[in-house]
């Protein structure tokens, strides 16, 4: 449980977020300008050409980036460096995003190699879990249940294509 | 009168079997969207909209417009029996339906809730069939210049949107915008940051960016699961002659408060349910007992948040602006089906507007069926546990992604976008503009770049009334939405 100074620290974190976000959207905005310039030429008449557009856009996304943080950072009130212990704390918290994420990931890197029935089922089984489900029985027989109905819904009945592994399924 | 004839043909097009299934469907659906947190509206048509392939768009639409007003019906029902608001529309029901609910009312509750939907409902489709057609024919004389001022004007309404901080709105519409133009240019085909990606080169899908959007980054915020809650019993379903009375002038105060508003850029469902709410304390004979556990209570939301629909499609139809993000959705469902959005639909597709039209009468009779007698059955929905409803709900998301153009690209595309919506949304970051630049960034980008080619400088632009009227619309909107609250803040300051 965070104490109250442990919890003030944690929401200056989340400015120091939203900070740092300013400064990589000023960043992401120059980019797309630079990335713009070589489109900037015009290959038809009348036409200002393929640039101009994501040069303007460019321009306004680092311009509101870097005033967002400069407006973030003038109304931060002042904190420490923050410990270690804290640190960690702060990403501690999102350990199970993170978890869910590496899984999604890992999902739709097997599901074509594997296929949607069997993919779906490994898939579903680890992210109940993830979700809070105890013991296995009922996330199993779920897991099962669930992927076999969404295949003959989406497969069978609406004849959508989903990707088959080398089962076939 | 031309409308009216073209609604009859609607009538008779929405009353083939098929599209009267698409209506209930889309009914259903919403209905169970609307009843459950976590999904709404807007995720759900992103979800479905790759799976409607083998639908005519006429259908298409009918299923996507049923989901939208289905989830305002639903939303009231676990605001009223849990105060567990579905929907933000149904924040202010909860206030006077729960009361209702805990004093053995729920039944009462839920049929005015029905009720003023559909009466308010079908008050503002009348406005809608007034309205839309006579907007459309003004709009068949734009061209490009007029095009890029109801863009401007259009993106002005990111400030509706932005919620408390102005410059993260237009930082997410740019961010949407900037997202529009990967792939292919439009007008020159030339590929533009598609980092030498084939996948890129087909530019990022509008529904793929959605369902991360929307459907990925809610998962993610509400991975430490969703409260069940204890919900009241239902003893006598149907309100009495003498209730129905006492509600009749809210249902229709909530239908003209709803509507007319709903017109308007940036006015959403929720707004409209909160004025009808206020306008009802103000008018209603028992405006004073408002929050204590009155009908009018219940009633005047309701009907404003459905009546609002109507307002939104006279906008969407006749001028092809989406005024909210589930219009924007719709109007991405538009493209998807090859129906071209704008004031020329009305002429070009009107068996498909009619039907969409028609098919709202009777889809919210469904709604009122499936909200009244089967209220049990989406009471036994919430019983659902999220640890297992929340895992399919991803494995939906990728079977929708994966649809769009059965390639895996997509599928990285939405979890792409669905890590994006979980950081904007913890960084406070809206989501809405960023719906809004994506869809209406292509559209200003091409009429900017046609009026130039047309005028010669964007100078040109002032010696058309109509765009300048656009561009003066915009002038006032931004200094009373942003202007007026400024000028407040620095007086209270001194």
């Amino acid at each position: 449980m965070a104490t109250q100074q442990e919890k003030d620290v944690l929401n200056k974190g989340s400015n120091t977020g939203e900070i740092l976000a300013g400064f990589l959207i000023f960043i992401f905005g120059i980019t797309i300008a630079l990335l713009s310039i070589p489109l900037f030429r015009t290959t038809a008449h009348h036409d200002i050409g393929p640039g101009a557009f994501p040069l303007i856009v460019g321009i306004l996304i680092s311009l509101c980036g870097i005033l967002e943080a400069i407006d973030l950072i003038r109304r931060s009130p002042e904190y420490d460096i923050l410990p270690t212990k804290t640190r960690v704390k702060m990403f501690a918290q999102y350990r199970r995003e993170l978890q869910l994420i590496a899984l999604l990931i890992l999902y739709i890197a097997v599901i074509r190699q594997i296929g949607f029935l069997i993919s779906t089922i490994g898939f579903l089984i680890i992210a109940c879990r993830l979700f809070g489900a105890k013991g296995w029985t009922g996330v199993v027989f779920v897991s099962l249940g669930v992927s076999i109905g969404f295949f003959w819904l989406f497969v069978k009945l609406l004849a959508l294509t989903l990707p088959r592994g080398f089962l076939g399924v | 009168m031309e409308s009216l004839s073209w609604l009859i043909k609607g009538f008779g097009w929405a009353l083939e079997p098929i599209n009267i299934l698409c209506a209930f469907t889309g009914a259903f659906l919403g209905t169970a969207v609307g009843v459950l947190p976590g999904l709404g509206p807007t995720a759900t048509m992103a979800l479905i909209m790759s799976l409607l392939a083998g639908f005519t768009p006429g259908q298409a639409l009918v299923i996507l417009a049923g989901v939208y007003y289905g989830a305002m019906y639903g939303g009231s029902t676990t605001a009223i029996m849990m105060n567990i608001p579905g929907e933000s529309a149904a924040v202010i029901t909860a206030l006077d339906g729960y009361a209702l609910a805990r004093e053995g009312k729920a039944g009462p509750a839920l049929a005015i809730a029905a009720i003023s939907s559909f009466v308010a409902a079908m008050i503002s489709m009348v406005g809608l069939v007034i309205f839309a057609p006579p907007l459309a024919e003004v709009a068949l004389a734009f061209a490009p210049p007029e095009y890029l001022g109801l863009a401007i004007f259009s993106l002005s309404l990111v400030v509706g949107l932005s919620g408390k901080s102005l410059k993260k709105g237009l930082i997410s519409c740019l961010l949407g915008i900037f997202v529009s133009m990967i792939g292919l240019d439009p007008l020159t085909a030339v590929p533009r940051f598609t980092m030498s990606s084939i996948g890129m080169l087909g530019g990022i899908d509008i529904v793929v960016a959605c369902v991360g959007l929307f459907g990925i980054s809610e998962i993610l915020m509400n991975l430490k699961g969703i409260e069940e809650a204890v919900y009241s019993r239902i003893t006598r379903l149907y309100p009495s002659l003498n209730e129905l009375r006492q509600t009749f002038g809210s249902m229709i105060r909530s239908a003209l408060t709803g509507f007319f508003p709903g017109l308007l850029p940036g006015v959403s469902s929720t707004t409209t349910a909160f004025l009808a709410y206020e306008v009802e304390r103000k008018f209603s004979r028992r405006g004073h007992l408002l929050g204590t556990g009155v009908l009018e209570g219940v009633a005047a939301p309701e009907g404003a948040n459905n009546s609002c629909i109507s307002g939104q499609f006279v906008t969407l139809f006749s001028l092809g602006i989406p005024t909210s993000p589930v219009m924007a959705m719709l109007l991405a469902g538009m493209m998807v089906f090859g129906v071209q959005p704008g004031p020329r639909v009305f002429f070009e597709r009107p068996d498909v507007i009619w039907t969409v039209v028609a098919s709202m009468v009777i889809g919210n009779i469904f709604c009122v069926i499936l909200n009244l007698p089967l209220v049990g059955l989406w009471v036994r929905l919430l019983s659902l546990p999220y640890k297992y409803l929340a895992p399919s709900i991803l494995v939906v998301c990728i079977i929708g992604a994966y649809s769009v153009r059965n390639t895996l690209f997509d599928v990285w595309a939405m979890l792409a976008f669905g890590l994006l919506g979980y950081v904007m949304r913890r960084l406070n970051y809206p989501l809405a503009p960023m719906v809004m630049g994506m869809v209406l960034g292509p559209m200003l980008e091409r009429s900017y770049r046609q009026s130039l080619g047309l005028l010669g400088s964007l100078v040109g632009i002032f010696d058309r009334p109509i765009a300048v009227s656009f561009l003066v619309l915009t002038v006032l909107y931004l200094a009373f939405s942003i202007g007026i609250p400024y000028l407040r803040r620095r007086r209270s300051d001194m």
